[in-house]
Order: C-alpha cells, then sequence, then structure tokens
C-alpha cells in the first residue's frame, strides 16, 4: 500500500507569541521556534507501522516555502522513502481551500492508496485541510481516527473513532483519506544517524505549473484580516483557610459572584 | 444579513444539541432568516424539536444521510445549496460538522470559518468571524470572499441559545444526491468513558489531574462532576498513564471545552493543557503548590489538598443545590 502523508511544519507550541496593537494581518508575531505539528508526526508513524506490516512506499508532502521543509527532512528521519515538497510564490498570497487544491492535485499526481493527514495543524488549527483534499479528490474521508487497520470485509480500511459521545468504527474503500487523532500511534524519536542522512536526502520539489494549477485559481476566499489578543482574565481570587471553610466560601462566590450555580 | 443563514441541526438523543440552538440564536441576532436544515434517516422527531428556534425547517430524509458521515452530508448539503442559495451556513464546531464542513467548503469553492467564537456582519454584507489560532493564544479575524454562502462552524458554548418562539413550518425534502454515493459506511457505535455528559457541550467540567495519584483519584472527580451536574476531563499526563480513556483528555492534543465553569484538581496548568479550555468562563485550580502556573490562568484558586478539598466541595454544592 503506498501512502502519502501530509506534513506541515508550524510553531511550536511553548513559542513566545505576541499580538501587536492595531490588530491587523501582520499584529501576529510568533518567536522563530518550529516543530513538525504533532498530530502529522503521529499520522507518519502510523503510515510507517502500515508499510511494515503490508509493504508499499511512504511519502512526505508538504506545501509551503522556508521552514516547509524541515518537516520533510524530519519525515524522512522518521523512516519515508520519498518527499515532496510544493513551492510557490503563489502559496503566500492564498488560503487554506488554496493549499487544500494544491495538495489535492500533488496528491492525484502521486496516486497512492491512502493519505494520511493530522486532525488539525498545530498552526491555524482547522481541522479543515483533510476534509477538503478528500472532497476535491472525490475520495472518501475519516476524521479523528485513533485505530485504523485493513478491513476484514471488504478491500479497504476499518477506522475508529470518537464522535458525538460514542466510538464509531467506519469502514472506507480505498483511496481514502484518514486524518489522525492522539492515540493513532506514538511518534518515533529518530536516531541521530537518520537525522544526519535526512539532512542530505533529496527532496522533490513541484510548483503550480507543474501540477497545473494558477494563481488565479487559487485566490483567497477565507482571507485572515487581523489578529488580536485573547480576552485576558482578570487576576486570580485566591481563597484562603482549611477545606471546609474554603469550599464554602468559593461556593459562595461561584453562586453570587459568577452567577453558577443557579 | 439578507437571505437565510441556515444551520446544520444535529441530533442529541431525541432532541437537539445546544449548540445548533446557539448557532440558530446567532443566525437571528445578525438579522438572516434562520432555517434549520436537519438531516437523517428519519428526521420527523429532530424537526418537530427544533421547529421552535427557526422562521423554516428543511427536513431532509434520506436512509444514506443516518449514518452521518462526511460525504454524504456535504454531498446533500452542497445540491440543497445549489438550489436555494442561502446566505450563509452555520453548524457546531463537532468531529461530524467539521468533516461535513470542510468537503462543502471544497466542494461550493465557498470560504469556511472553523471553530469560531464570534460571528458579525461586514461592512460588505457578508459574515465576519472570529477564530481562536496557536492553542488560543491569539485569535484571527477571517473575511469571506469569493462564492457564496459563508460557512462556518461555531464553538460549542461561545454563543448564547434560541429562545423558543412560534414553530416555523417543515419543509419536507428529498435530496437527489444521496443515492449512490456511500464509500465508507458505520461498521458499529460504542460507548465511551467520559460519562454521562458530554465534554465539548458540558456546562460544567471537573478535571484531574497526575495530583489525583492514580486512577481510583478520579472518584473524586466523579464524585464532585455528580454535584455539580458536570462532565469529567483529564490532564494529558493522566490518560498517558493510563489513568482514564483518552476522549477525556482537555488540552492541545485532547478535546477543547467551553464550559462555565472548569474546576481543575490536581492539575499544574501547562499550557498545553490551557489550550483545551481557555475560553472557559469562570476557572477554578485547586493545587497543594502556590506556584502552580494554573493559579496565573485562574479566576479562583484554592491552596490546598484536593483529597481534603475536593470532598468539602461535593458537599458543599450539594447542600447550595439543595439536593
Ligand atoms: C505537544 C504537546 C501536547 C500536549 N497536549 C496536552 C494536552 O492536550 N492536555 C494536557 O493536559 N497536557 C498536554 N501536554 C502535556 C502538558 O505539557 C503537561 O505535561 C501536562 O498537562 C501535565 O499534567 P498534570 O498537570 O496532570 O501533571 P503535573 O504537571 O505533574 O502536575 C500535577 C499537579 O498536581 C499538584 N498536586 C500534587 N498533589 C496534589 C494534591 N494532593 N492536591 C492538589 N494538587 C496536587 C502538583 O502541585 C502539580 O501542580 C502536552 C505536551 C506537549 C509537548
Ligand atoms: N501546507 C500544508 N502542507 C502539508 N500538509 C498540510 C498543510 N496544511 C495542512 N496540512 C495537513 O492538514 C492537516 C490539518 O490542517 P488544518 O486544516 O490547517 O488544521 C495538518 O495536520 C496536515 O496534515
Amino acid at each position: 500500500m503506498n501512502i502519502v502523508v501530509l506534513v506541515k511544519q508550524v510553531p511550536d507550541p511553548e513559542a513566545r507569541v505576541t499580538v501587536n496593537e492595531g490588530g491587523g494581518p501582520d499584529a501576529l508575531q510568533v518567536e522563530d521556534r518550529w516543530v513538525t505539528s504533532f498530530f502529522d508526526e503521529i499520522a507518519l508513524e502510523k503510515a510507517l507501522l502500515l508499510r511494515s506490516s503490508l509493504g508499499g512506499a511512504v511519502i512526505a508532502l508538504t506545501a509551503g516555502g522556508g521552514k516547509a521543509v524541515d518537516a520533510l527532512r524530519r519525515a524522512i528521519a522518521f523512516g519515508a522513502d520519498r518527499a515532496v515538497q510544493v513551492d510557490d510564490p503563489a502559496l503566500g498570497r492564498t488560503d487554506a481551500l488554496g493549499i487544500a487544491r494544491v495538495l489535492a492535485a500533488a496528491v492525484g499526481r502521486l496516486a497512492p492508496d491512502l493519505v494520511l493527514a493530522g486532525r488539525a495543524a498545530g498552526d491555524d488549527e482547522a481541522g479543515f485541510t483533510g476534509g477538503a483534499v478528500a472532497e476535491l479528490l472525490g475520495w472518501p474521508h475519516v476524521d479523528e481516527a485513533v485505530e485504523l487497520d485493513v478491513a476484514e470485509c471488504c478491500p479497504g480500511l476499518r477506522a475508529t473513532r470518537v464522535a458525538d459521545g460514542a466510538k464509531e468504527i467506519i469502514d472506507v474503500v480505498l483511496p481514502a483519506l484518514v486524518t489522525a487523532q492522539k492515540g493513532l500511534a506514538v511518534p518515533r524519536v529518530p536516531q541521530v544517524t537518520n537525522v544526519m542522512k535526512a539532512m542530505r536526502a533529496k527532496i522533490e520539489k513541484l510548483d503550480l505549473g507543474a501540477l497545473g494549477l494558477t494563481p488565479e485559481r487559487l485566490a483567497p476566499v477565507a482571507a485572515v484580516t487581523g489578529y488580536h489578543a485573547p480576552p485576558s482574565r482578570p487576576p486570580v481570587r485566591m481563597i484562603a483557610g482549611p477545606a471546609p471553610e474554603a469550599a464554602r466560601t468559593l461556593v459562595g462566590l461561584l453562586r453570587d459572584e459568577a452567577k453558577l450555580l443557579g | 444579513m439578507n437571505g437565510e443563514i441556515w444551520v446544520v441541526v444535529e441530533r442529541k438523543g431525541d432532541g437537539v444539541r445546544r449548540v445548533c440552538r446557539e448557532a440558530l440564536g446567532r443566525a437571528a441576532a445578525l438579522g438572516g432568516r434562520p432555517v434549520a436544515v436537519v438531516l437523517g434517516g428519519d428526521v420527523d422527531e429532530v424537526a418537530e424539536a427544533v421547529a421552535p428556534y427557526a422562521q423554516h425547517v428543511l427536513a431532509v430524509a434520506h436512509p444514506l444521510l443516518d449514518d452521518g458521515l462526511a460525504e454524504t452530508w456535504a454531498a446533500v448539503l452542497g445540491e440543497l445549496v445549489a438550489a436555494r442559495r442561502p446566505a450563509a451556513v452555520l453548524g457546531g464546531a463537532t468531529t461530524r460538522c467539521r468533516g461535513a464542513f470542510a468537503r462543502l467548503a471544497a466542494h461550493l469553492g465557498c470560504g469556511y470559518a472553523a471553530d469560531v467564537t464570534g460571528l458579525e456582519l461586514a461592512g460588505n454584507g457578508r459574515l465576519s468571524a472570529v477564530r481562536p489560532v496557536l492553542g488560543g493564544r491569539a485569535y484571527a479575524t477571517i473575511e469571506f470572499r469569493g462564492p457564496a454562502p459563508d460557512l462556518a462552524t461555531l464553538r460549542p458554548g461561545a454563543f448564547p441559545p434560541a429562545a423558543a418562539g412560534p414553530a416555523g413550518p417543515i419543509e419536507h425534502v428529498t435530496p437527489a444526491t444521496a443515492a449512490g454515493i456511500s464509500r465508507a459506511r458505520i461498521a458499529g457505535r460504542l460507548p465511551v468513558e467520559s460519562g454521562p455528559i458530554d465534554l465539548a457541550e458540558a456546562d460544567v467540567v471537573v478535571a484531574g489531574g497526575r495530583g489525583l495519584r492514580g486512577p481510583e483519584g478520579f472518584r473524586l472527580v466523579e464524585d464532585l462532576a455528580a454535584a455539580f451536574g458536570a462532565a469529567v476531563g483529564a490532564s494529558r499526563a493522566c490518560v498517558d498513564a493510563g489513568w482514564r480513556d483518552h476522549s477525556c483528555q482537555v488540552g492541545k492534543s485532547g478535546r477543547t471545552v467551553s464550559p462555565k465553569l472548569y474546576v481543575a484538581l490536581g492539575i499544574s496548568g501547562a499550557v498545553h493543557h490551557r489550550m483545551g479550555m481557555d475560553s472557559a468562563k469562570t476557572v477554578v485550580a485547586i493545587n497543594t503548590d502556590p506556584t502552580a502556573p494554573f493559579f496565573k490562568h485562574a479566576d479562583y484558586g484554592i491552596v490546598g489538598d484536593l483529597f481534603e478539598v475536593a470532598p468539602a466541595l461535593a458537599a458543599e454544592v450539594r447542600r447550595t443545590k439543595g439536593d
């Protein structure tokens, strides 16, 4: 089974984030520390596990320039067979749907049996790309899988996810796309020698022309026009005293001040 | 907003999920005509239940819609949107609706904002949405361009629910598209551990961390949760240690909750945990360590041993609520 894994380099969750007054599209400042998105590493690990039981190749795919290539190098250090980067100046001017179009076109060329992606990327956390890419390809998809295996019944896969307060078991026909939730796999820590090798590994490059896309096709339909800081919480009220007394004070405050327990 | 604002309705038991009423409330506040769209195999009960919150109900019945899978829902919504041209389509930011909306946006080529906490009317008569990014450490404003409708899923608890009014008329619609598209199918459904109250939509969440010392500690959490009528959450440390199912994990790599009240017992308050609950209205932290980070991000704090404070709190809540 050939598997494409969508990987994205995103700001480290611990990177400092500041939002400047004024709030325009450039107001967001994030410290220059990057990691491969949390759920993408889970997706990648699952792809490698499926490869060891079923054979085939694992291809890491990213859309973006600059730091984006680091996600591919990490994927190779994990053990991916190939790495493909779509890089084009137009990517900086598009939106999530444009990126989905680019990824779908690249997947179309790679023609895998399965695409794995993260449940949501660590930066925009939209949880959009997986479903959108599947739709553009005309494939079925399952979001937030915590288990994924070969289905016994049919030529396809069986995924498990938690939705709506229940565990759902879903069978899909291939080719299909599945997004990874925590629990699907535990990402490995790549060996130093593999990290070194990955630095020199070949990265296959594609641009819009090679994918048969034009910048017009990527005109944004949902544009980020500004940022603001999250609402700040007022300073904490510390409640002192032995447990029963503190509990009484707290419940009184929750009732009278926070208007809870109504 | 001129025109119809559709809200995709999800069922809960034999009623309507609260977030759908929240979306209908927001649709009305934006000045649009709120239309509830009920999809399913058998939709009559839910259509009746939602009618008091909408001006009009589209009851769309087809056996294939019962599975609630993204592909089927998006295909049928795409067909209805093309025929009736609403100005916007809203849904809850649930697993089900997020999957369907991603596909719908790609199918129609429309703009989509996921998991929004703010929804306004922009100067051009389109919507503008506000949504958290980077784990809630910044909020982005999204403006819609390109073809209508504007699509958004709403974070549960972010908007007040619609109040009941006179029931809108129910129109039955038979979709043409649904036949033949089912390359995914539900093979089974099993219950999960997070308890009888759904974490994502709970008014109160009581969550436990490594301070509970082991799986037995969760009995305290469960008891306090029962007193409040709350759902049970857990930190990643507890989930990774196997004390609690992953479906209970709150945080960056778990679930996002935005309850009216979040009570954290023995949780340090690491940024990754807070990313899942920062939009809670009121936060209570209980921790033996006065320097625990949670105290900087809470409304009320008690420095104390949770094994003493939690039972005292449960007793006090029960006394106050009179049960
Ligand atoms: C990429 C990434 C994603 C992550 N995602 C998540 C996530 O989704 N959710 C999440 O929770 N974490 C997540 N984490 C982990 C997170 O950083 C913390 O490690 C985790 O939240 C710690 O859990 P804890 O607070 O229960 O444990 P600890 O940090 O060990 O804290 C236990 C607390 O209990 C207190 N305590 C001990 N005994 C008592 C007592 N008797 N009474 C009262 N208090 C007591 C201690 O003072 C301490 O503050 C993530 C980390 C990474 C790197
Ligand atoms: N630019 C990109 N390149 C490769 N994969 C991406 C890109 N953007 C998003 N993805 C994939 O889609 C998932 C969900 O992203 P999002 O829809 O942004 O939350 C990510 O976890 C990745 O697997």
